[in-house]
């Protein structure tokens, strides 16, 4: 009995050393993400299959050239929505999602770029880099992909917020 | 021995608070790959630089994407620091992308070093106490330990490596002496330690020619079922395998080949697959093949995200296990001869199938394993039992059994209650006598941060037709606190 009280406690105490580690839930923005590769890039679209492929750490290749994702720190706007929308996995389910991945080792998490202008700029210089952003973050050297056919805003695109 | 008791829970409480509050700096799972700072004195050129961003017009910007020529030979381009719109060779490194060739690799080869680690509050009531645990105990289980390494953009080696106390303080279910590991250490006075083992969970090199073709040599878990290859103790919802799993109707691990591939069908739709070839089962079979049969199996699953995560799989293994070993002799002739002498020897065919759901927070998986084992005429070896003094030799048998798991995370706190129910037919292995027994157990998982578990359970298993000593049930649980480093 005294043991069972003692059990009770430790978790208590376990419990309340936590709590205060609990994120908000972040909000996205509302405009459609875009998918952003290099110029280089060897298409001009990618199936929404192949984006759920790379971003869960699968071997994915379009067009012969295997894809290097780039993504963003947990809990960004943009790294919200793109989860959300692509894999499917709200703010809390992402860390869990990996560490169980990793465990099994059925892959390793993308490459965690700290802002969307090194990732641009990674994705304009590495073949096969792909990452994703707004119309803000498009240049010379990027360009962004349709995804199954459809270009950001058209009814359908994956990635509409 | 209450104060004792108490002193140890807070002290518990006091760690994992502290070991808590660190870890939640970063998010653990992603705390291994790499993050850059911003280069200094590089400017966001897509963000500064609207006219070049297209910010001001993005439809057009858009129009042009889509209308884009087709592509050019990849030229990357790499320079210094300094260049506003170009990255770096240091940022490229700090993202651990080798750039030492003559051309970019796109492959981060860095040595990654994680795992996983596990510690348990564990006990048991009743008859059983005393075969099992006489008196509630503390005990560090798991320390796995991942080693990984991308040697070329296809080519990557693996391994996964336990350190055990074990063998020291183990011995047979309810008898028998402790093993002690006692040495005495001739670089601390002579004073006596105990040493531990390890166990080589897994180490392969793995080749992905395709997405949907890789090929693994070396030692790897056998891909059957969920458990089986979650089998990490953060990401295993309970504190302990069902019998039906943990009476390995297939093999956990093997050694040789196995190929692996998957694709998805569409954006929802993804079939897999493994397919193995091995040493088998066999009391060496890590090193030795005591037969000549190398076993063969597989498994195909399907995957659907449309509502949740659904899964479903099938698996299958076929080998022959022997036991034997060799003598040798002389022939009329005077040679040496090498004669082999079977100790054991059967075949063993398993299916499996299994199903995974998750929705929102809900998780259901269930399993159903089978084994079929027939022993070989050479190979039904019998001995006198020492207790019960008679001759007793295995008989061929037909295992088999479900298990099923309902649990729901909540958001707070990680919680999650669950509750699973496991049924197991089999030959109990000692004495030969058919059992069955089933296993009804409920708990809570409890995930505050990602990479730190506790988890509690309470589990009774039962002989619906009596057991194999009493039929008193056994009455067990288990506290397990489980983190991913």
């Amino acid at each position: 009995m005294a043991n069972r009280a003692l059990i009770a406690l430790a978790v208590f105490l376990l419990a309340a050393a936590v709590v205060p580690m609990q994120t908000s839930p972040v909000k996205a923005a509302g405009e459609p993400l875009l998918i952003i590769v290099g110029r280089s890039f060897p298409a001009n679209d990618i199936d929404l299959a192949e984006l759920k492929s790379a971003f869960t750490g699968r071997a994915t290749y379009r067009s012969g050239t295997r894809l290097i994702p780039l993504n963003y720190s947990v809990g960004s706007p943009q790294r919200v929505a793109f989860d959300r929308a692509i894999l499917g996995l709200e703010p809390a389910e992402v860390g869990r999602f990996w560490v169980d991945r990793r465990i099994r080792d059925e892959g390793t998490p993308p490459k965690v770029v700290s802002s969307i202008d090194l990732a641009i700029r990674v994705a304009a210089a590495l073949p096969g880099a792909v990452t994703y952003g707004t119309t803000a973050n498009l240049g010379p050297k990027v360009k962004a992909l349709t995804i199954d056919g459809l270009a950001a805003g058209q009814r359908g695109y994956s990635l509409n917020q | 021995m209450s104060s004792r008791t108490l002193l140890s829970a807070l002290s518990l409480g006091a760690l994992l608070h502290y070991a808590a509050l660190a870890t939640a700096q970063t998010p653990p799972a992603e705390a291994a790959a790499p993050t850059v700072s911003p280069a200094p004195e590089t400017a966001p050129a897509a963000e500064q630089t609207p006219a070049t961003a297209g910010a001001a017009e993005p439809a057009a910007s858009l129009e042009a994407t889509s209308a884009a020529p087709e592509p050019e030979a990849p030229a990357p381009v790499v320079e210094g620091a300094g260049a506003s719109d170009e990255v770096t060779a240091e940022e490229l490194a700090e993202l651990g992308l080798d750039t030492s060739g003559t051309d970019i690799e796109a492959v981060d080869t860095s040595f990654r070093l994680y795992g996983f680690a596990d510690f348990s509050f564990v006990g048991s009531a009743g008859k059983w106490a005393a075969a099992y645990q006489r008196y509630p105990t503390f005990m560090v289980g798991n320390l796995n330990l991942y080693m990984s390494k991308n040697i070329t953009d296809t080519v990557r080696t693996f391994a996964e490596v336990r350190f055990m106390i074990l063998p020291h303080g183990s011995r047979a279910l309810g008898a028998g002496e402790y093993t002690s590991t006692d040495a005495v250490d001739s670089n601390d006075n002579n004073r006596p330690l105990h040493w531990g083992a390890i166990e080589i969970e897994r180490v392969y090199l793995e080749w992905s020619m395709f997405s949907w073709l890789s090929v693994r040599a070396g030692r790897f878990l056998t891909p059957y079922g969920i458990w089986n290859v979650d089998h990490g103790s953060p990401v295993v919802i309970p504190t302990m395998r069902p019998f039906v799993v943990g009476m390995e109707l297939f093999p956990e691990r093997q050694t040789g080949i196995e190929l692996l591939g998957s694709t998805y069908l569409n954006a929802n739709h993804m079939i897999g697959y493994h397919l193995t070839l091995s040493n088998g089962l066999g009391p060496v079979s890590e090193v030795r093949e005591l037969d000549g049969n190398k076993a063969v199996g597989g498994r195909l699953y399907w995957g659907y995200d449309g509502l949740g995560e659904l899964k479903v799989g099938a698996s299958w293994f076929y080998g022959r296990e022997t036991a034997a070993h060799d003598a040798v002799g002389l022939d009329a002739a005077g040679d040496v001869v090498f004669d082999e002498q079977i100790e054991l020897q059967s075949d063993v065919l398993a299916f499996a199938g299994d199903v995974l759901w998750k929705y929102k927070g809900l998780h259901v998986q269930a399993e159903l394993i089978t084994q079929q084992r027939k022993y070989t005429d050479d190979g039904r070896g019998g001995a006198v039992h020492p207790l019960l003094g008679e001759y007793l030799a295995p008989k061929d048998t037909v295992s088999f059994g479900p298990y099923a798991l309902i649990g729901y995370r909540f958001d707070w706190l990680g919680v999650m209650p669950y509750l699973w129910y496991s049924e197991l037919d089999f030959v109990e292995p000692v004495t030969f006598t058919d059992l069955r027994a089933r296993q009804v157990a409920g708990g809570l998982n409890v995930r505050p941060i990602d990479a730190v578990v506790i988890k509690g359970e309470y589990r009774v298993t039962f002989w619906p037709e009596g057991g194999a000593v009493t039929d008193e049930p056994i009455q067990t649980w288990g506290f397990q606190l489980a983190w991913a480093f």
